[in-house]
């Protein structure tokens, strides 16, 4: 593979990541669940943060507040440009650590590199995460921790490797609780005999997790969140987090195990969404939309290529003829298991999106896999054809699902920017009379936010809003 | 290698389709037209974001009627902001719109406002319209009374 090759889809990636970058970017600071956390990070030093989240009921997330803060104190008063430049980076991080990670080698594994980066921004759990910024998108920051260790995995054995990949863990870990992955990744790297993951890599990141739950259960006794605190798809409809205790609160394990289900078909066929099943409820009310459909044959269908995949390489596996592709779908594998299981407390689709990152690189091995396949065809037979239809298919429609989301964030964009022309540039939400420094910063962010082109979806054509699934 | 196409076609359709998505930011802009709005666009719309940029960003004056686009409205119209957010009872709308300059310009504007607002139980309105000290209006028309049953059920 040459480097011009190499070159061009590394470029693809950088191009795709900030397209979707360009409308992060021009779109105002959500309120909701950001400013109150700016406000924070303005009243308190470093070290206050660190200690009070030490003290708190159900979480323990001390490094996402050290991610805020030691950019917000960078910013010296740019918070809009540190944030969103933060946001843009992460999205183009993400995109260079999965083509890395597929290894590209070869003709039809460049060729199915476009196709993989339409299957992972078009994906809806990955699509989901990337509209939020809290300030900064904590979802993401684990979502480059996952395939940062996994790329170190994949490499030659080392010292560095192994402590990079502890720091990682503990990084991610008292990120967001989603952070546990990267020790199952370590874990299923070693199974799968990926020779940068060392004994001595799953050791020490063994420790650190067994050092996780101690710290976390034993020392804080942090426990985890209460079914009060959050609302949560069940069935048909989004149950309130009042709703969610009174049906679940003497049964608990019901509504987790629901949760795990619910996270794993998600990523699988995109059905159900947050826990409701739109598709089936839409369907049986006679009101099913065409991006309905489009999502749940465009997951549908990269499930159904990494299933095909399996099948076509069993013969090997049975052999133990195991090469870094199939190493990559059995990560993928436990990754889906571990995030499912992990995100029991409540369904939202970001809980699931490094399973649904690894399940766009699983089914781009396929598609590398399938294209490889197609090419040392000689004659043109039914299974060619068939084989073909169903893959430009798939990119058809992972096409349509990543234009999605760039029609989602410009929609998202004029929503933010509602909220702000209906908060006004006064302190009142947030109740800092006394307080110049939020004042100050709360209209200087009004005013970055009126400054912004936001007009909505509302003069673009009909059929966007019907085709472009939402997020 | 001679049936080769098989294996680029697919390819070759993520890599064009999203290419045309790329690019659409160069320009720069998203891949659609961006599209312009009137001030009583932005109002009937309830894109309240839109309305402050017009008003302190483009200097519009909030209390002329602005042409408003068939579809939004019915037919094609020129409509006062403040009327057009009302006239889809967005208490919102009519709050930032009279944050930001709009006026209630003559009692034969204000009548007509209240009494709509009170004929569609926009309770909500009418007491943004009220708000200025001016005298509330009888509002006897039938569509009203129905208004003022249905706010009282």
């Amino acid at each position: 593979m040459t480097r011009v090759w190499q070159a061009a889809i590394y470029g693809c990636a950088v191009v795709m990541a900030l397209s979707v970058g360009y409308f992060v970017a021009t779109s105002p600071l959500q309120i909701n669940d950001c400013i109150d956390n700016m406000l924070e990070l303005q009243r308190q030093t470093l070290s206050e943060l660190l200690v009070n989240q030490l003290h708190q009921q159900g979480y323990l997330r001390p490094m996402l507040w050290a991610a805020l803060k030691v950019p917000f104190d960078l910013a010296n008063g740019h918070y809009f440009a540190m944030f969103k430049a933060i946001h843009v980076l992460q999205l183009v991080t993400l995109a260079v650590l999965f083509v890395r990670l597929l290894g590209v080698g070869s003709v039809t594994s460049v060729l199915a590199v476009p196709l993989g980066l339409t299957l992972l921004f078009g994906n809806h759990t990955v699509g989901q995460t990337a509209m939020e910024g809290f300030p900064i998108n904590t979802f993401l920051t684990v979502m480059i921790c996952c395939l940062a260790t996994a790329s170190l995995a994949f490499g030659k054995p080392s010292i560095w490797r192994d402590a990079a990949a502890v720091v990682l863990f503990l990084f991610a870990a008292l990120t967001v609780e989603t952070g546990l992955l990267v020790w199952v990744i370590v874990a299923a790297a070693w199974i799968g005999g990926c020779r940068g993951a060392s004994n001595r890599m799953l050791v020490a990141t063994s420790v650190a997790l067994l050092g996780y739950f101690v710290f976390r259960f034993g020392v804080l006794e942090a426990g985890m969140p209460s079914l009060l605190e959050r609302s949560s798809g069940f069935g048909f409809r989004m149950l309130e987090h009042g709703e969610v205790a009174a049906r679940f609160g003497d049964r608990p394990l019901i509504f987790y195990a629901y949760n795990v289900v619910a996270h794993t078909l998600t990523v699988l066929f995109a059905e159900p969404r947050h826990g409701v099943f739109v598709l089936t409820r839409d369907l049986l009310a006679g009101a099913l939309r065409p991006r309905e459909v489009i999502a749940v044959v465009g997951a549908t269908g990269a499930t159904l290529l990494i299933a095909g995949y399996a099948i076509a390489r069993a013969g090997h596996w049975r052999r133990r003829e195991i090469n870094d592709h199939d190493r990559l779908i059995l990560i993928f594998v436990a990754v889906l298991c571990g995030n499912a299981a992990i995100g029991h407390p409540y369904a939202k689709a970001p809980i699931v999106s490094v399973a649904g990152v690894f399940h766009a690189l699983a089914a781009t091995v396929a598609a590398s896999y399938a294209l490889a396949a197609l090419a040392r065809a000689s004659i043109v037979r039914p299974a060619v054809i068939g084989l073909t239809i169903a893959l430009t298919l798939l990119s058809g429609v992972s096409t349509i699902r990543f234009a999605a989301l760039h029609f989602r964030l410009y929609e998202r964009a004029w929503t933010n920017k509602n909220d702000w022309a209906h908060q006004g540039p006064t302190t009142t939400r947030w109740q800092v009379p006394d307080d110049p420094t939020g004042q100050a910063m709360i209209r200087r962010l009004y005013e970055q936010s009126m400054d912004l082109k936001a007009p909505g979806i509302e003069f673009l054509p009909r059929w966007m809003e019907r085709y472009f699934e939402e997020m | 290698m001679r049936l080769a196409v098989f294996a680029v076609t697919p390819s070759l359709l993520a890599l064009v389709a999203s290419a045309w998505i790329n690019l659409g930011w160069v320009q720069p802009g998203p891949p659609w037209p961006d599209p312009q709005m009137t001030l009583s666009e932005a109002a009937a719309l309830s894109s309240s974001g839109e309305a402050v940029t017009l008003i302190t960003r483009e200097h519009k004056d909030p209390n002329r009627a602005w042409p408003v686009r068939e579809g939004i409205l019915g037919a094609a119209v020129e409509i006062a902001p403040l009327d057009a957010a009302v006239s889809v009872r967005r208490a919102e709308m009519v709050r930032v719109l009279l944050a930001h300059g709009a006026r209630v310009t003559d009692d034969g504007q204000r009548t007509r406002l209240i009494c709509f607002a009170q004929s569609v139980g926009a309770t909500a309105i009418v007491d943004l319209i009220a708000d200025d000290g001016g005298p509330v209006p009888e509002c006897r028309t039938a569509a009203a009374d129905a208004g003022a049953r249905a706010t009282d059920r």
